[in-house]
């Protein structure tokens, strides 16, 4: 029954979104308890919707939608599928969204009214645009609402629009992002018009056809995957498109656990989670995914080793973990990617507000100004150190269960070691990072100025609310009782019947959490007992320590090809169009004017030319007519022929 | 020898070249109008020529034996009405121009 108003879920929000932008822009606290209000109808219809799988989870997808544009037989439809994935992205997002819509009320305090209300009316639109995308059923849906999302994230990043780093750094994240859907458009356009339907489950049913079929043939599929790819590519932040997202740390810092933590940037997670149907039909664009996800984890886990700004480090943490999702996914482990998409969500929102909390009690992101926040805030200490134990992968933190069932299923994938080193490299350097982190902002001696205070009410509940799930949310994915993977699996998976259920890779457990607590330990040596100093490390790996803190450069790499590249096919294209097609026309003016100047001196004034010119052009009619009548040249001749012939002594 | 149609028409042809020279050739306007009054006269001539030596019993208006020589008529009238217009021009030129040197007369060159 909920299933059927299901609607509303992104319906709320998006009234909350105009009613504040056009009724209330200057009331911070209406606009405030609107916005709050719309996600938490949300988040109880989402709950209704997720009541209402989990009574029958065998059951087909829901799907209800209207025809919204029909040309002949071509068919777009505006339409809702909910199937299990669909229940559980809904409660994740509208329940991340609804505490940071909290704690921001808190957080985002010192802003004026107007730009307060502007805040919460973006955060309004932004949650209806992730619950629309989520419940969509077809790709034009999903690639317009994918569009708004960016557009939230630009907004949003530029929030403080009058800082120059924060209005370029929406700029990147929209224009990059950009690049990864113009494949995802193209994949759309080529996969819907050989399919004849936009709509996920028509496709679906139409990749084994395809398969099957030898002028389709599995290269099709391919190519569609993985330009459809390239799509999640850019908005997960995965290599190469991965530059926005550190940058995007300018905006407000709610606006990084909600977006570019927990929910946009899992966007590109769940597209493929959505049509797995067509990455599962091609083994190589698995492995594209798969093996994007691993550089991604590694790159940015070990860039995150370096970062002095609390945000940066969880920044990285997330590109990291989005990577993780990815390579899970590529293996085909779709209900561990998923599993950990959830689990991520809940804890990197934590770690985010936390970092959130301390950021707005010294109004300074450095790390190096931070120091013993844990025995001053305390509930923002207790609260971070739970979310690191859960990302470092600790049980039973929930990040233990989901990070260890990817690694299992990464273990058990034929082939491709490198993958599986990967995994587990990435797994000590998370470790390491987060609690580098957690050990340099909450223990030890505070390096800053004034004072700090614990964060209010409206703050700290959302932080314990999220810590509540972070530490339990992983038992209902054990591998003793998977309930996760019950509700949520693919179903034609060789690779998931290996780890759903009772096989236990004791293996993969054991030497993740060995890696982990090396990690944690060696963070500790470092950072707590200071037993070795982070500057005679750095001087000792000065290279190492160079290329990471240089981001491996990528940057500069970009700018490079823009300079270089983009711009000089732009100068030569101006050259082409200036000079080449522009000359064209100029020289048929040109043309007629020298044509002008050389014909006028036809015009002698003399009347007797003219009558000349008369003569002349009769004579040429008449051999024009000739030419079309042979007789009447001969007729014209006969006078001269016959004085010719009386010359000659005729007639 | 018979004198034939062709005869006539050789003629006129003649005349009307030298017509036609005079009017393209002459310095005074005068003698670009005898030129003219020389071409009038050469299709006269064909047409006269025509009149006489063509049967047009079968054609239509060859009900009239003397089409030619009527027309004729008509070409004379009308000549002699043109070469007063002409005239006239003549001497609107000589009122401008001090004389009547059509080489003069290019107030219209570029």
């Amino acid at each position: 029954m909920a299933l059927n108003y299901s609607w509303l879920i992104a319906a709320f929000p998006a009234a909350a979104f105009v009613i504040i932008s056009i009724l209330t822009i200057r009331r911070r606290n209406i606009s405030a308890f609107l916005s709050i209000l719309g996600i938490f109808l949300s988040f109880i219809i989402s709950l209704g919707v997720l009541l209402a799988r989990l009574s029958n989870p065998q059951a087909p997808p829901f799907e209800m939608g209207f025809d919204w544009i029909v040309i002949r037989n071509f068919n777009i439809q505006l339409g809702i599928l909910i199937d299990n994935l669909t229940a559980m992205m809904l409660i994740v997002v509208s329940l991340v969204a609804f505490l940071i819509q909290v704690y921001s009320a808190g957080y985002m305090g010192e802003e004026k009214d107007a730009s307060f209300a502007r805040y919460y009316a973006y955060m309004s639109l932004f949650a209806a645009s992730m619950l629309t995308l989520v419940l969509c059923n077809n790709f034009v849906q999903i690639y317009i609402t994918w569009e708004l999302v960016g557009l939230c994230s630009y907004l949003l990043i530029g929030f403080w629009y009058q800082k120059k780093s924060a209005a370029d750094a929406a700029k990147k994240a929209f224009i990059v992002t950009r690049f990864g859907d113009l494949g995802f458009l193209i994949g759309i356009i080529i996969i819907s018009t050989q399919a004849g339907t936009f709509n996920f489950l028509q496709i679906g049913n139409l990749i084994p056809q395809w398969a099957q079929d030898p002028s389709i043939g599995i290269g099709f599929i391919t190519i569609c995957a993985i330009l459809i790819f390239c799509g999640a590519v850019g908005k997960s932040a995965q290599f190469p498109l991965h530059i926005w997202l550190p940058d995007a740390m300018e905006g407000p810092t709610p606006v990084s656990a909600l977006i570019h933590a927990a929910t946009m940037v899992a966007a590109g997670v769940y597209l493929v989670a959505r049509v797995f149907v067509i990455f599962h039909a091609s083994p190589a664009a698995l492995l594209v995914v798969a093996y994007i996800g691993a550089i991604t984890a590694l790159i940015a886990a070990s860039i995150a080793i370096v970062q002095n700004d609390i945000k940066r480090v969880l920044a990285y943490s997330t590109i990291s973990q989005l990577g993780y999702m990815m390579l899970a996914l590529g293996v085909g482990g779709y209900t561990a990617g998923t599993f950990h998409l959830m689990t991520h969500a809940f804890f990197k929102a934590l770690l985010f507000l936390c970092a959130g909390s301390a950021i707005h009690a010294l109004h300074t992101n450095d790390m190096w100004e931070m120091g013993g926040l844990g025995k001053k805030m305390r509930i923002t200490g207790l609260t971070c150190l739970a979310g690191c134990l859960a990302i470092a992968g600790i049980p039973p933190f929930s990040g233990f269960w989901s990070k260890d069932e990817i690694l299992t299923v990464v273990w058990n994938f034929p082939g491709h070691g490198i993958l599986k080193v990967v995994a587990f490299a990435v797994v000590f350097m998370t470790a390491f990072y987060m609690f580098r982190m957690y050990y340099l902002a909450f223990c030890g001696e505070f390096r800053g100025k004034h004072e700090p205070h614990e964060s209010p009410a409206v703050m700290t509940i959302p932080l314990i609310i999220l810590a509540f799930f972070a530490i339990f949310v992983g038992f209902v994915g054990t591998p003793c009782a998977n309930y996760f993977g019950d509700f949520i699996s693919f179903a034609p998976s060789e690779t998931e019947a290996a780890t759903a259920g009772v096989h236990i890779n004791y293996a993969a457990m054991g030497l993740s959490l060995i890696l982990a607590i090396m990690g944690i330990l060696l963070a500790y040596t470092i950072y707590r007992a200071k037993a070795i100093s982070e500057e005679a490390l750095q001087k000792r790996y000065r290279t190492i320590y160079l290329i990471l803190e240089k981001k491996y450069w990528m940057d500069e790499f970009y700018c490079w090809m823009v300079r270089n590249v983009l711009f000089l096919m732009g100068k030569i294209s101006a050259f082409i169009d200036r000079y080449i097609i522009d000359g064209i026309v100029n020289v048929v003016g040109w043309a007629t004017k020298l044509a002008g100047i050389g014909l006028r001196y036809e015009q002698t004034g003399l009347v007797q030319y003219y009558a000349l010119v008369i003569v002349l052009g009769a004579i040429m009619l008449m051999l024009g007519l000739g030419l079309l009548d042979q007789s009447f040249i001969l007729n014209i001749m006969r006078p001269f022929q016959v004085f010719l012939d009386w010359l000659h002594g005729g007639i | 020898m018979m004198v034939g149609l062709i005869h006539y028409l050789i003629l006129a042809a003649i005349l009307f070249c030298i017509g036609l020279f005079g009017v393209l050739t002459r310095r005074n306007a005068i003698g670009v109008l005898m030129g003219l009054e020389l071409m009038f006269n050469a299709v006269n001539i064909n047409l006269v020529a025509f009149s006489r030596y063509i049967n047009m019993s079968n054609l239509p208006g060859g009900q009239i034996a003397t089409l030619g020589q009527i027309f004729t008529i008509f070409i004379i009238t009308i000549a002699a009405a043109e070469a007063v217009v002409g005239l006239a021009l003549v001497i609107c030129i000589y009122r401008n121009f001090r004389g009547i040197n059509v080489d003069e007369v290019n107030l219209m060159k570029w």
